[in-house]
């Protein structure tokens, strides 16, 4: 029988499922992207349908439940994204810095 | 030796033209880097020999470094950087220019009284980060966070920075107690025009926190 929080996680799942297909076909993904995004939705679907299936994964680590280990891989998957993004953003906002400094002086105003 | 003024100026419209007119009676040139002024900054600084204009603000350190990698293509030997809201008076500039000179050092700090003129909360912020820089670095600079500095060409390129904002006044003292360059401290003479303006307790904790960083990372 299927619990409530598994019918929000499976509908979840196919939402980001149907999100990733429509920007690949709108070519804002690259392959690359696409496939490791649909990898981790279709993974994501398969364990909210199945929990059982990772008795055997979870249990050794000492992880209680498939819920818990949704929650430290979610843990994770926040911090690992978040150091990926201040990266980004750091190497972006020194780009744009060079840019316009360029274009500034290019376009100094000399005193006549 | 050819001394350029660099003023990175960001909303100063009602100071700018009097801080151009003031500087330029004690350099050879005024560089201004309009940083993205939603006011009328850029038309009232028409009268610098360069006018710089930021398409988007960038903030300080990035002005900063716009108006120095100018003044250095212009052929500058000394730069003078002060700041564009009338807090300084450029009347301190020829002394700075003279110890520079005379005692063969790298760059000169001005450095604020530190007393009842300056705001409360200013005083004390600066009091914790010069602190914690001596603590950090061994390097007393009795106001880390003065716009007002001059120094040589070859030392810009030991100091120069990557913070983007107020954090770069604070780094550059760490460059130069990291290159271990000859330096001098100056009192200087100042008005608070704008209390809303200049480094914020936001500003602080941030410069405090990269204090920590720098120590581990650079």
């Amino acid at each position: 029988m299927i619990a409530g929080i598994q019918v929000f996680g499976i509908l979840f799942a196919l939402a980001m499922c149907y999100f990733t297909y429509l920007y690949y076909k709108r070519k804002d993904y690259p392959k690359t992207d696409y496939l490791f995004w649909m990898s981790i939705w279709i993974g994501f679907l398969f364990l909210v349908s199945f929990p059982s299936a990772t008795s055997d994964i979870i249990h050794p680590l000492g992880i209680a439940s498939t819920m818990q280990l949704f929650t430290i891989l979610a843990f994770l998957l926040t911090f690992a994204l978040l150091f990926y993004q201040h990266d980004l953003l750091r190497k972006n906002e020194q780009k744009i810095g060079k840019l316009v400094r360029e274009n500034a002086i290019e376009n100094a105003k000399r005193k006549k | 030796m050819k001394t350029v003024a660099v003023i990175p100026a960001y909303n100063e419209d009602e100071t700018i033209a009097s801080v151009i007119e003031n500087t330029r009676k004690y350099v050879d040139s005024v560089i201004v880097v309009d940083d993205g002024s939603r006011d009328e900054t850029y038309e009232h600084a028409a009268e610098a020999d360069i006018l710089i204009r930021h398409s988007v603000n960038m903030n300080k350190g990035h002005a900063m470094i716009t108006g120095i990698e100018a003044a250095i293509r212009e052929g500058a030997d000394i730069i003078v950087a002060i700041d564009a809201d009338d807090q300084h008076d450029p009347e301190d500039i020829p002394l700075f220019i003279k110890t520079l000179i005379e005692e063969n050092l790298d760059i000169v700090f001005g450095s604020r009284k530190l007393d009842g003129n300056m705001p409360p909360v200013l005083r004390f912020g600066n009091l914790f980060l010069t602190t914690a820089t001596y603590a950090l670095y061994g390097i007393w600079i009795s106001d880390t966070q003065s716009g007002f500095r001059v120094f040589t060409k070859e030392a810009y390129k030991k100091i120069k920075w990557k913070s983007k904002d107020y954090r770069m006044e604070t780094e550059m003292i760490v460059n130069a107690a990291k290159n271990k360059l000859k330096y001098k401290e100056l009192k200087i003479k100042t008005r608070y025009n704008n209390p809303h303006k200049g480094t914020t307790v936001m500003d602080g904790i941030k410069i405090f926190t990269s204090l920590i960083i720098w120590r581990i990372t650079k």
